[in-house]
């Protein structure tokens, strides 16, 4: 996300060296920059997941298991009843425990952790739960059975939630404090490390590595060159996200990327709303028209895995057409997830490397090493940092196993929570103009329209060449 | 706009409590009226049924959030 303390005017804005120079002097009470801090509180919400974990003995089998997974958790699902989702039913638990627990030990390391970047421990202790309030709200919204149906996941509902709220009575003054987006998103993928496995992807399906990791670079890099070179879009980051939203994995991909190549908060909105309003579409269109050009099985899933952009969505798009299809596309659409990482880097690198010297206007040469560290956002490095150490504890013995234990009964809840807190953030700092700014002239949709176009044609291509 | 008092707390004019109760209203309504209504149609059962016998979380932003994937192997053995 763009600095808080830079203008929204991208012809304002100083070189990116003066703005970390201006951030630093802004923030004179801050011990760590924004990066290290989100790093730091990353690793001991990891290191709690951890510390928790307890040992079993199943037949001769060592298993592990997680003593905080009934603390941890989101809303359930629900259908007639609204407080099923806290309360249970006659044959689930409820889930107010689990969200209960989550919230109080993310109110207190994200209360603590503030103080390392310069806000105020008892401001924050103070807003933070009314934020957190209305992340539960908009997870409770999106765990309806109907609209999960639909994939209209948790982002949109937690920036439609805050948006209702800045552009009607206005944010308080008293919650602004805990709205703090860059640092939850920045913490949510430190943490989002831990899910992103590069071993696993050795043992899946070669055929759909060919699949996810030839089209996918192809087309999110002609897509972004488009966007650059024919259709002009003035702002080098929303054509990123969107052109990585729509090739990648949608939402997940979108925030990566956002936070790799300092997007503004209302271009990663944008990109998760084009994403979501053609992943709804693509979701229901797409069975038909494969039934229609009689696709077998394999040819439509991974067709489908590797086009349509929501994980969920593409799961429920092939379980329209059998079983078959639905493990095809949820494979390849996995393989598309672990890519997260090495895209997220790339783009961090060449960021600093190239659109920001290029932005500079005082600087034509290659920028030196020295000032692409200084520029390279560090907690990239400690989302693949935190990805190899657990792809590795993933290879040992029984690591599988403890890897779940830490990552699916454990810290999962923690990433889930701080990515909806960034987009109930999100909503509460922006007003409708500048998002209405954003979509002026319909590039973003042609841009997304455009890729996606690419996108179908050459998976399908690929798809049939190697699974038809 | 919102006007601000001297001690630098929010001063919320009329027009903007009224957005906001009319924001509260269709919130309310969605939940209490739209979505049990919407349930009820024989399409929107039939797919939330669907995904509930594939396992499917259609919310998963992440694999590790997709249900579906516990209950099939996907490695190279089976694909």
């Amino acid at each position: 996300m763009q600095s808080e303390f830079s203008t929204t005017e991208r012809d304002q804005q100083t070189s990116s060296e003066d703005a970390v120079r201006q951030a630093h002097a802004l923030r004179p009470h801050s011990w760590l920059t924004e990066d290290y801090a989100a790093i730091v509180v990353a690793l001991v919400l990891l290191v709690i997941c951890s510390l928790s974990v307890a040992t079993a003995i199943e037949g001769e089998q060592l298993t592990y298991h997680n003593r905080l997974r009934d603390w941890l958790g989101l809303p359930a699902s629900w259908l007639a009843s609204p407080f099923d989702a806290f309360l249970g039913t006659a044959t689930k638990t409820g889930a107010w425990q689990r969200v209960v627990g989550a919230g109080v030990i993310l109110w207190g390391v994200f209360t603590l952790g503030s103080a390392a970047i310069g806000r105020s421990v008892a401001r924050v202790g103070r807003a933070f739960p009314a934020v957190f309030a209305l992340s539960v709200l908009a997870y409770w919204l999106s765990e309806n059975e109907v609209i999960k149906a639909y994939s209209l996941e948790y982002a949109l509902w937690a920036i439609v939630l805050g948006l209702l709220i800045s552009n009607t009575v206005g944010t308080p003054a008293w919650m602004r404090p805990a709205v703090m987006t860059e640092f939850y998103i920045k913490t949510g993928l430190v943490i989002f490390g831990a899910e992103v496995l590069f071993n696993k992807l050795l043992a899946l399906s070669t055929r759909g590595i060919m699949v996810s990791w030839l089209v996918t670079p192809i087309v999110l890099i002609i897509t972004f060159w488009f966007g650059q070179r024919i259709l002009r879009i003035a702002s080098p980051s929303l054509n990123m996200v969107i052109s990585a939203d729509m090739s990648v994995c949608g939402v997940s991909a979108a925030i990566a990327t956002a936070a790799a190549c300092k997007a503004k908060k209302e271009e990663l909105s944008l990109a998760i709303a084009i994403s979501l309003m053609f992943t709804v579409m693509m979701m229901i269109v797409m069975p038909p028209v494969v039934r229609v050009m009689g696709l077998n099985e394999d040819v439509a899933g991974a067709w489908m895995g590797g086009t349509i952009d929501s994980t969920g969505a593409v799961a429920a798009a092939g379980s329209a057409l059998g079983q078959r299809a639905m493990e095809v596309a949820t494979t390849i659409k996995m393989i598309q997830n672990i890519l997260i990482g090495v895209v997220s880097f790339a783009v961090a690198a060449y960021w600093v490397s190239y659109v920001e010297r290029d932005t500079d206007s005082t600087r034509v040469e290659r920028p030196r090493l020295t000032e692409i560290w200084k520029r390279f956002p560090k907690f990239v490095l400690g989302f693949v940092l935190v990805s190899i150490v657990f792809s590795a504890i993933n290879v040992g013995a029984n690591g599988s196993s403890l890897v779940n234990a830490i990552v699916k009964e454990g810290s999962k809840s923690f990433r889930a929570w701080c990515f909806c807190l960034a987009f109930v953030s999100i909503g509460l700092d922006t007003n409708f103009r500048q998002l209405a700014g954003q979509v002026r002239g319909g590039k973003p949709l042609v841009l997304y329209v455009a890729g996606q176009s690419l996108n179908l044609g050459l998976t399908l291509l690929m798809a049939w060449l190697v699974f038809g | 706009m919102h006007i601000l008092r001297d001690d630098g707390s929010q001063q919320v004019s009329r027009n903007e409590l009224r957005g906001f109760c009319v924001a509260i209203f269709v919130v309310a309504a969605m939940i209490g009226v739209v979505l049990p209504a919407l349930s009820r149609l024989p399409t929107v059962k039939q797919r939330v049924d669907s995904l509930k016998q594939f396992h499917i979380n259609g919310n998963a932003t992440f694999y590790t959030d997709q249900t579906a994937l516990e209950t099939f192997d996907p490695t190279e053995s089976r694909r």
